[in-house]
């Protein structure tokens, strides 16, 4: 498998299939990521288009040494705020914020669990625990995720947000035990 | 994709009690591993590309596809027409429009409308047997019911892949 560094060589050549092989490789990402930042599938689908193609416009300004994952999420990160404090999306009511937890969230259920009961204490939980990520502050949530469901080290998420390393460390201390708390009032204990 | 169980929950949120932070970011990784993930809408790649310029491949190489798919299939029709003996074509139209005429004639009556149609029916399947029993007639339905078929797995790709979704 060709290395993001090679394949971002070949798209600044010109090559169409490195193009694909990006989007194909890092859309889903990013998509998840804002997705769960503005909790709307169709914005969150036209943020990840817009983050692309702000990316494959700067491409020549792209470092090799870093982390091709960093500096994408870093674009998605500036795409996202720069349209929430345009004041594009308005903060969800908590009516639609429940409805959403109703609705799609219904979806998360794994088919794969072997006893109705097993299944549907996976639904539930997959489904509260989306619903706490979503109750987080937004301060909170993008850490959270870029660090738990991207897997990112704390320097690259300090990279990605421009914050200091020990507010990132702060905020994502704060954000898990706000996390756990969500939970536990949702009547998830250990 | 793995389950969702409450065995990393349960480690997670004791391990926050106990504030033992590596066990705990571990355990919430894996909560969030085991969660549904989100799909693009097909056509999404398409969409990006066409934005920075660049044509999208999918579709043209999909209907260039379909255009020598439908070219070959009628290629190997009107090919294949000039392999079958003269007798077979003079007995082909003649069975055609035999079955045309009784069709008309039942309408026309008003009555017995299936008689005529499986007449015709029949007419078409003793035509078909007649070839199904020459290897070179079997072979050419043969090639017939394949191309049918592959033209019409393209089309439904095709179409399908025009319809955007979500599958969460």
């Amino acid at each position: 498998m060709q290395s993001d560094q090679q394949l971002v060589a070949e798209a600044l050549e010109g090559s169409q299939d490195a193009y694909r092989e990006l989007v194909r490789r890092y859309a889903t990402p990013l998509f998840r990521l804002v997705r769960r930042m503005v909790r709307d599938d169709s914005l969150a689908e036209d943020l990840t288009q817009e983050t692309l193609v702000k990316a494959f416009a700067a491409l020549g300004s792209y470092d090799p040494g870093r982390r091709l994952a960093s500096w994408l999420f870093k674009i998605a990160h500036n795409t996202t705020i720069d349209h929430l404090r345009r004041g594009q999306l308005a903060t969800t009511p908590l009516a639609a914020e429940e409805g959403d937890v109703q609705g799609p969230l219904d979806r998360l259920a794994d088919p794969s669990l072997p006893s109705p009961e097993e299944r549907a204490r996976g639904a539930d939980l997959a489904r509260d625990l989306t619903a706490a990520v979503a109750a987080l502050d937004l301060r909170y949530r993008e850490l959270v995720l870029l660090r738990f469901q991207e897997g990112l080290e704390y320097q690259e998420i300090a990279e990605v947000t421009g914050l200091p390393l020990g507010t990132v460390k702060t905020r994502l201390h704060r954000g898990r035990k706000r996390l756990a708390e969500l939970l536990a009032e949702r009547g998830w204990t250990p | 994709m793995p389950k969702l169980d409450r065995n990393p929950l349960t480690r997670w949120l004791a391990a926050e009690r106990a504030t033992r932070d590596d066990e705990a970011e571990a355990a919430l990784a894996a909560l969030f591993a085991a969660l549904p993930q989100p799909v693009l809408p097909v056509g999404f790649a398409d969409r990006v590309l066409a934005r920075v310029g660049l044509p999208p491949a999918a579709t043209a190489w999909g209907l260039d596809r379909l255009a020598a798919g439908l070219f070959v299939a009628l290629a190997t029709a009107l090919g294949s027409l000039a392999l079958l003996p003269a007798s077979w074509l003079a007995a082909l139209a003649a069975g055609a429009a035999g079955t045309l005429a009784g069709l008309g004639l039942g309408l026309a009556r008003g009555v017995s409308l299936l008689l005529p149609l499986w007449r015709g029916l029949a007419e078409v399947a003793h035509w078909a047997s007649l070839a199904v029993a020459d290897p070179q007639g079997a072979a050419l339905l043969g090639l017939c019911t394949l191309l049918s078929a592959m033209a019409a797995r393209l089309l439904y790709g095709l179409l399908d892949e025009r319809s955007p979704r979500y599958a969460d």
